[in-house]
């Protein structure tokens, strides 16, 4: 009934609106748009009001002309100016006013706000335009491609999982995460937080920026501001969207034939009397290959749903949002998942005219249930390993299940010996000769699952005793409890014995944290004829507990979900147990001057002094001292400038210089000579077996020890043009961080003992940041344009020569063959150092280099050069937009250029498990390449494997985003009491475009010191995306 | 006026805020004792003195397998054995060159005896500097760190000549460098720290001959130290009157049966002037840090096998024979004992001694580095080792036997022209050999290198005796020119071929009158250099 009755109202309207259309008096309109200054606006659109399919552009003298109906009112719009509403006249000129909106835009800065023009450092914006519509399902993500000079570096695209993300390269030899602030409360993870609560992320690149938040400001600082309440009256807005994931890029693996015949190739002794062999037990029919990727690949679903409302007036305004997010991961079963409810409230209140109280909330609960990827197969005694990898090194002429009645000899004898084999819900059983364990079985034998709640915010007051004097106190929360449970079931997937286990092994492990900070600081303002002052300054307090426990069986009682925890032993169960609480603690001083004279020249200093908990220094080296100073000179509105206004709105110049800190890399008491007690040290009597406790200092100390320190100097340029529609900003910076914080220092014997870890090393990072826009408006036609464009040149500068070995290598290494990545004077960081190949001999074996000429040709460490970097020279990134009436089209992408990927699916042996390498393998027949003949791994071939043969140009352009949305006309939807309501469909990570062989071009074994080392990881996957947003 | 009352209650507010304490930052470590807290009571003192014990076990008779790079094996015992010219090793090129006397400043093991004897510095260091003589057991502590701080100097000076003196704990200023002091700097301070220590009158004393429980740095041990010393400086009659202490307290002695030496039936015995302690005790086992006694087992991977009744309890499972006989050590029992002689067969072994082991040669195949003979000498047997775990030997090391004093004092009374007979004669008794009269300094030096062959004492007694005879030079000319391999034939026979030794370096040179200072101490510690002599 209630639905007929909509329609009914809904026709009612149509009819109206057409009638209205067609009954008005027509009026010839001729009219002519400038500017204040006289000069002709070209392409202004004029559109009547009521009726916006009936309008004009203006042509090159600003000159218009239309039918309207007379007392219809004109809306004259364009863009750089403020727009008007005029009733249609024959005769108009009409004088278009400078839109100073961009001018007064501002930004939010550490402990503070600013106008953007105002700015003196170099602060990329991120608006909540570039995150509503995205399938994202972290606020990182949302950087990529879209703020030059952010990297993203992903260990693992399954659900749940968070990249890493590092601002102007690589600051540091161990973690050189960046500092977030959301709503001034400080945080190293915001993995809890819903894109799309967020308002805008403003990453403060330069040092001069960041250098308010000193010894954690290193490696770049994101703040990042929750959505207010704006004043007027209240919105309600629903989100909902819907995404369909698959494999991004579907390898092409080897059939049964080509698999077997480079068997044959690599291994004499295997024959055509092996492969009857294979086809008389019944493990292949001679014929079919299966598809592993199909096997354990399918489609995921997500579903998301935002609801928010909204509102404010003269007083106060609140912010609240619930969001849910879904996410069943492409990996079949439904064993990779990633769910998360989010819960924002944001509110003020203006108590007093001169004092204001306010809150954000974010409350979040997660689960995720991961799979183990990015682990070498065979490797590490990771049980039901890495599928990924699996996947392309299974056997295709292995049979993926069989049936009861089917089965081979062999998996009946496994059954008959009480072997527990997993079967499908079809009561088929799933493959145990592989040699591998069936991805299947890999994800039904555990049970994982990493969950908890997540609550933080803050809770401020502002005085305000004096106009432009406001004084602000400011608690900030974190209360996280996060755990993590596996369960591993009894089951038999294969002859390994890592691909099977007789025990039921349970463990729990809690972690709850309870931070704090309290803020307390005071901004200031006062302007005086054209000058103007700000000071700010204030303290900061904060402590962290971490309170850990952790407990584990051996075997559960039974293999039971109803007993699947560690509280149910089995008797012969060997149980463990571990609990630790650690504390640590921050107090700081920070304040910054900011003085502009006539809006041309804009100087700002800032200091801040923070001392460390002693877990992180010694006492007496606690205070790290943090300057930073920085100046703009806005050129356009110098008086010799105004000839060149018309075309060039806006220019300043920007320069900076200031040090930051980084103490991440510092905890637990790296600095002290702890006392080692080894309650066996030694016994003083030949007659009993007991002894005395010893007493040794575990290491040297080095009271010297003090933080990382990054050094930056930055220059930068804003200019917009053409009535603010070119706009471009450019960054030349040079980033020196030195003490890095290095192990493993070769010192004196004399000194009796081990090195504690010293300042030992230097990186230098610089390079030159683009972000170039154009954006105009033709008649009802909106379109954008923007890119931008980042440069990287990073080295290792120094490195304490007393280091063992004069270089660090990784400890993240591949099995039999080593680790790649070095960290080594004069080269880029965690370069890839390896063998180089010279050629392919008669036989298809592998040639190495002999760089260091060793006279007995002899392959050893001497000869590894580098062979790749996994640093890309420069990253970029691509958003266009169009509109048009209520259509939107969005395309986003973005790419990386010169990073280099280290293949590593397989390291046993030299087998080729990717086609098109398998293709280019030598034999006899092709003898012009660079793949060996497939051959089992011993020595030699593992040096061939890792040398430059497996390293791959990582560059790629990835298609992130084609979007298509449509706003039906209000008009229509007002009927339904919907103010806006939006449709839209978007095709996510749909085209990459990479000379990479692997799976995924993106992806890297960990973020710290195995960056572009491929052992197989959860690749990107593509989604189809569909979504509603409505307003009421 | 309100205004300014709001505005002083503001910022007074904001002071009291600003005053967040400092001493919130004071987090104390957990799980771990701090220096300030560790090294104050008697009881914390005996934890700083048994650390010494344990860096010296470490530095004398090895760390086990606790390690992973090459100088796991690494040993004083071993390593001096191989420099001199009882033995030669088969494998492991950085111990081939030792005992080819070709040793470069790379050498592995070098650096990690320099390492554990000045690590041992250090412990002694720590007891000495955080410690004041205010009891009974602190005294007698600070008594047993000079002692070993003085011993591990006997050890780099006689090896090195030339090393830093380092007399307290090292602070990090100036980044360890030191330079080395001069050898009249360094002896005297060892007899400085030996005699501070026996006179101090704290250290301790075995109760009797049989008291096999005195696990400490005993009076007598320091005294027999201090001779040894007082020997090495060719000061004779103090040496003497050092070791007269010793033999004159009854409270050492030989015991009848060499075979028991090196195993644990002669663990605190009567022979046994000092010793590393170890305990055979499952629950520990890493925590002994026996030498890796499977390195320097026999050949048993290559070709040998023991029969499962062998008289002998081999761990007959594999072995490398690290520490090998050399022909010339094999002759000069021979020479002096004839072919059957007790001491002999507690020592070295031929071919012709294997049958009555019941030890076979069972396949053709050939030992690097072998002439032919077996040490018998500190072979591990079952008793010794956990072998199951491959833990290294859980039995005591002996650091300085009374045999060794005895033939030290024959020394210092032939160069004082005194009779040395009574002497040399107990340690020939005890082995069935014919007393001499009138003992001459080839009768000792001959005594030394068979009583004292594969226990670290025969490359010092070179170099001590190079200045009066230049024995370094007659004896060790050709050590290690030429590498011999025995080939083994299944029908038991061997024969003995000999190759000229790649090395360029192999044989004695001027130079290997001290061993060259580790690379990383030259490329660490700027006042050292190669060529600093």
């Amino acid at each position: 009934m209630k639905t007929i009755n909509c329609l009914k109202a809904l026709i009612a309207v149509c009819l109206i609106g057409i009638s209205a259309t067609v009954s008005a008096q027509n009026i010839r309109v001729k009219g002519t748009v400038t500017d204040k200054d006289g000069l002709p606006v070209i392409g202004a659109a004029v559109v009547q009001k009521d009726a916006p399919r009936n309008g004009a552009i203006t042509d090159s003298k600003g000159e218009f002309s239309l039918n309207a109906p007379s007392g219809a009112v004109l809306s004259v719009s364009s863009i750089g100016y403020v727009g008007v509403d005029l009733p249609a006249k024959p005769e108009m000129v009409i004088v278009l006013e400078d839109d100073n909106e961009l001018l007064e835009e501002v930004v939010v800065v550490g402990y503070g706000v600013q106008r953007k023009s105002d700015l003196t450092g170099a602060i990329s914006t991120v608006g909540a335009e570039d995150i509503q519509g995205r399938s994202i399902s972290h606020l990182e993500q949302a950087l990529q491609g879209k703020t030059p000079g952010v990297t993203l570096i992903t260990t693992s695209a399954q659900p749940g999982a968070v990249p890493t993300v590092r601002v102007r390269g690589i600051a540091s030899n161990g973690t050189s995460d960046p500092l977030y602030v959301v709503d001034g409360l400080l945080m190293d993870d915001i993995s809890s937080i819903d894109p799309n609560s967020i308002e805008s992320m403003e990453v403060l690149k330069d040092a001069a920026s960041a250098a308010i938040y000193g010894a954690q400001a290193g490696n770049g600082v994101i703040l990042i501001t929750t959505k207010k309440g704006t004043k007027g009256e209240g919105s309600i807005t629903y989100d909902f969207q819907y995404s369909l994931s698959s494999l991004a890029i579907k390898p092409q693996l080897l059939t049964s034939k080509e698999y077997i015949s480079q068997a044959m190739e690599a291994n004499p002794t295997f024959t055509d009397d092996d492969v009857l062999r294979l086809i008389e037990q019944g493990t292949w029919d001679g014929q079919s290959s299966t598809d592993w990727m199909d096997v354990a690949f399918g489609n995921g679903v997500t579903m998301r749903h935002t609801i928010s409302a909204q509102g404010g007036n003269d007083r106060g305004s609140y912010y609240i949002t619930l969001g849910s997010y879904d996410e069943d991961g492409m990996v079949k079963l439904s064993k990779d998942t990633y769910k998360r409810l989010t819960a924002t409230i944001n509110a003020d209140y203006q108590i007093k005219s001169w004092f204001k109280v306010g809150t954000t909330l974010d409350y979040a609960n997660y689960a995720v249930s991961p799979l183990v990827d990015g682990v070498a197969l065979g490797g590490s005694g990771v049980r039901s390993p890495n599928i990924f990898a699996i996947a392309m090194a299974t056997p295709p002429y292995m049979q993926d299940r069989y049936a009861p009645d089917q089965l081979p000899e062999e998996m009946a004898m496994q059954i008959a010996d009480g072997k527990k084999l997993f079967t499908d819900d079809e009561g088929n059983y799933y493959n145990t000769l592989t040699g591998l364990v069936h991805p299947e079985v890999a994800v039904k034998s555990a049970e994982r699952k990493n969950y908890g709640n997540r609550f933080s915010g803050t809770l401020f007051a502002n005085f305000t005793p004096l106009k432009g004097l406001v004084a602000t106190s400011r608690l900030g929360f974190k209360m996280y409890d996060d755990n993590t449970y596996y369960f591993i079931h009894e089951y038999y997937g294969g002859e390994n014995f890592l691909n099977s286990s007789e025990t039921l092994s349970a463990n729990r492990s809690h972690t709850s944290t309870t931070y704090y900070q309290w803020e307390n600081f005071v901004n200031y303002t006062h302007s005086f004829g054209r000058h103007t002052l700000g000071a700010m300054a204030g303290m900061s307090y904060s402590h962290n507990t971490n309170l850990y426990t952790a407990s584990n069986i051996s075997s559960a009682a039974k293999d039971d979900p109803l007993f699947a925890d560690v509280h149910f032993p089995a008797g012969t169960s060997v149980p463990s147990a571990d609990g630790l609480e650690l504390n640590t603690a921050k107090l700081s001083y920070f304040g910054r001057l900011n003085y502009s004279f006539a809006d041309r020249y804009l100087l700002e200093a800032t200091f801040r002094a923070d001392a460390a908990d002693s877990s992180v220094l010694p006492k007496d080296n606690r205070w790290g001292f943090f300057p930073s100073v920085s100046a703009g000179w806005v050129i356009s509105n110098e008086n010799f400038f105004s000839p060149l206004k018309s075309a060039v709105s806006f220019l300043k110049l920007r320069a900076s210089w200031g040090q930051n800190g980084s103490t991440s890399n510092l905890t637990g008491y790296l600095y002290a000579n702890s006392i080692n007690t080894n309650p066996a040290g030694y016994s003083f009597t030949n007659t009993t077996t007991t002894y005395q406790t010893t007493f040794s200092p575990a290491q040297l100390s080095n009271p010297e020890l003090k933080w990382e320190t990054s050094e930056q100097l930055d220059f930068g340029l804003d200019l917009r043009m053409f009535r603010d529609r070119l706009s471009l900003t450019a960054d030349w910076f040079k980033k020196d961080t030195k003490d890095l914080i290095i192990q493993n220092i070769n010192v004196p014997y004399e000194a009796g003992n081990i090195s504690a870890p010293v300042n030992g090393g230097n990186i230098s990072n610089t390079g030159i940041e683009v972000e170039l826009s154009w954006k105009d408006q033709i008649g009802d036609f909106f379109y954008s344009i923007s890119g931008n464009i980042a440069t990287l040149k990073n080295e290792v500068t120094w490195l304490n020569p007393n280091v063992s070995d004069s270089r660090i290598m990784s400890p993240t290494g591949i099995n039999f063959i080593g680790a790649p990545s070095a960290f080594e004077v004069g080269y880029p960081i965690w370069y890839f150092r390896g063998y180089k190949l010279d050629h392919l001999d008669e036989n298809g074996d592998p040639v190495l280099a002999n760089l260091s000429g060793d006279p007995d040709g002899v392959i050893d460490e001497n000869d590894k050069t580098m062979i790749g970097k996994p640093l890309p020279d420069f990253t970029y990134g691509l958003t266009l937009t169009l509109g048009w009436k209520g259509i939107d089209f969005t395309v986003f992408a973005n790419g990386s250029q010169g990073n280099d990927m280290f293949l590593c699916y397989n390291n046993a042996n030299l087998m080729y498990t990717l086609k098109n390498i398998y293709d280019q393998r030598w034999t006899p027949t092709n003898t012009n390449t660079r793949i060996a003949r497939p051959q089992a791994g011993t020595d030699p071939v593992r040096k061939y494997m890792l040398s430059d043969a497996w390293v791959f140009d990582g560059s790629y352009f990835r298609i992130k985003q084609i979007q298509l949305g449509y706003t039906l006309p209000s008009k229509w939807t007002k009927v339904v009491a919907i103010d806006r309501l939006r449709l839209f469909a978007s095709l996510d990570n749909y085209f990459l475009f990479t000379a990479y062989p692997g799976l995924d071009p993106e992806i890297s074994t960990n973020a710290v010191n195995a960056i572009g080392l491929d052992l197989g990881a959860y690749p990107t996957s593509k989604k189809m995306v569909f979504g509603v947003s409505v307003t009421f | 006026m309100k205004t300014t009352y709001k505005l002083i209650a503001l910022l007074a507010g904001f002071l009291t805020l600003a005053s967040c304490s400092q001493s919130l930052l004071d987090i104390p470590q957990q799980g771990v004792q701090s220096e300030g807290n560790s090294y104050i009571t008697d009881a914390d003192c005996e934890a700083a003195t048994a650390a010494v014990y344990r860096a010296w076990r470490h530095a004398w008779s090895g760390n086990g397998e606790s390690s992973t790079d090459q100088t796991t094996y690494c040993n004083l015992l071993w390593f001096k054995t191989l420099m001199a010219d009882d033995s030669f090793a088969p494998v492991h090129t950085c111990q081939q060159d030792i005992s080819s006397l070709a040793i470069s400043e790379a050498n592995p093991w070098v650096a990690a005896i320099y390492e554990f004897l000045y690590k041992t510095v250090y412990s002694c260091n720590i007891v000495l500097d955080k410690f004041q003589p205010e009891s009974d057991i602190k005294i007698r502590n600070m008594a047993e760190a000079k002692v070993f701080r003085a011993l591990s100097y006997y050890e780099l000076i006689t090896l090195w000549d030339r090393v830093p003196l380092i007399d307290h704990v090292m602070t990090p200023e100036n980044n360890y460098q030191c330079a080395p002091a001069t050898q009249e700097e360094l002896w005297a301070f060892v007899v400085k720290d030996l005699t501070e220590a026996i006179e101090s009158g704290a250290l301790s004393h075995k109760k009797n001959l049989d008291d096999k429980d005195m696990g400490r740095m005993t009076e007598e041990a320091a005294y027999a130290i201090r001779g040894k010393v007082y020997l090495t400086m060719k000061e004779f009659s103090k040496a003497r009157a050092d070791f007269d202490k010793v033999i004159g307290s009854k409270l050492y002695g030989l015991i009848d049966n060499m075979n028991d030496l090196y195993h644990n039936e002669a663990n605190g015995c009567k022979e046994y002037i000092f010793e590393n302690i170890r305990h055979w005790d499952n629950s520990n086992l890493y925590q002994q840090d026996g030498w890796y006694g499977l390195e320097d087992n026999w050949l048993f991977a290559y070709g040998m096998n023991a029969a499962p009744d062998a008289p002998y309890k081999f761990v007959s499972f594999q072995g490398w024979g690290t520490v090998n006989p050399t022909k010339k050590l094999y002759d000069a029992f021979i020479a002096e004992e004839g072919a059957f002689s007790s001491r002999r067969l507690a020592s070295v072994l031929g071919m012709e001694d294997l049958p009555a082991l019941k030890v076979t040669v069972d396949q053709t195949l050939n030992w690097t580095g072998n002439e032919g003979y077996f040490r018998f000498k500190w072979l591990m047997n079952m008793d010794d080792e956990w072998d199951q775990a491959w833990t290294g030997r859980l039995n005591n090391t002996p650091c300085m036997r009374y045999a060794d004093v005895l033939l030290m004092m024959a020394e210092a009374c032939v160069r004082d022209n005194v009779s040395a007979d009574t002497y040399i004669n107990q340690v020939r008794t005890r082995s069935g050999l014919a007393p001499l009269s009138g003992a001459t300094i080839a009768d000792v030096k001959k005594e030394r290198f068979l009583e004292l062959c594969f226990e670290a004492t025969r490359w010092q007694d070179l170099k001590r005796w190079e200045e009066f005879e230049g024995d370094m030079h007659k004896e060790l000319a050709d050590k290690g020119k030429k590498i011999p391999t025995t080939y083994g034939h299944e029908d038991g026979t061997i024969t003995v071929t000999y190759v000229d030794n790649p090395n360029p370096a192999a044989g004695w040179q001027d130079t290997d009158i001290r061993l060259p200072y580790p690379l990383v101490e030259i490329q660490t510690n700027k006042l050292i250099t190669s060529g600093n002599d």
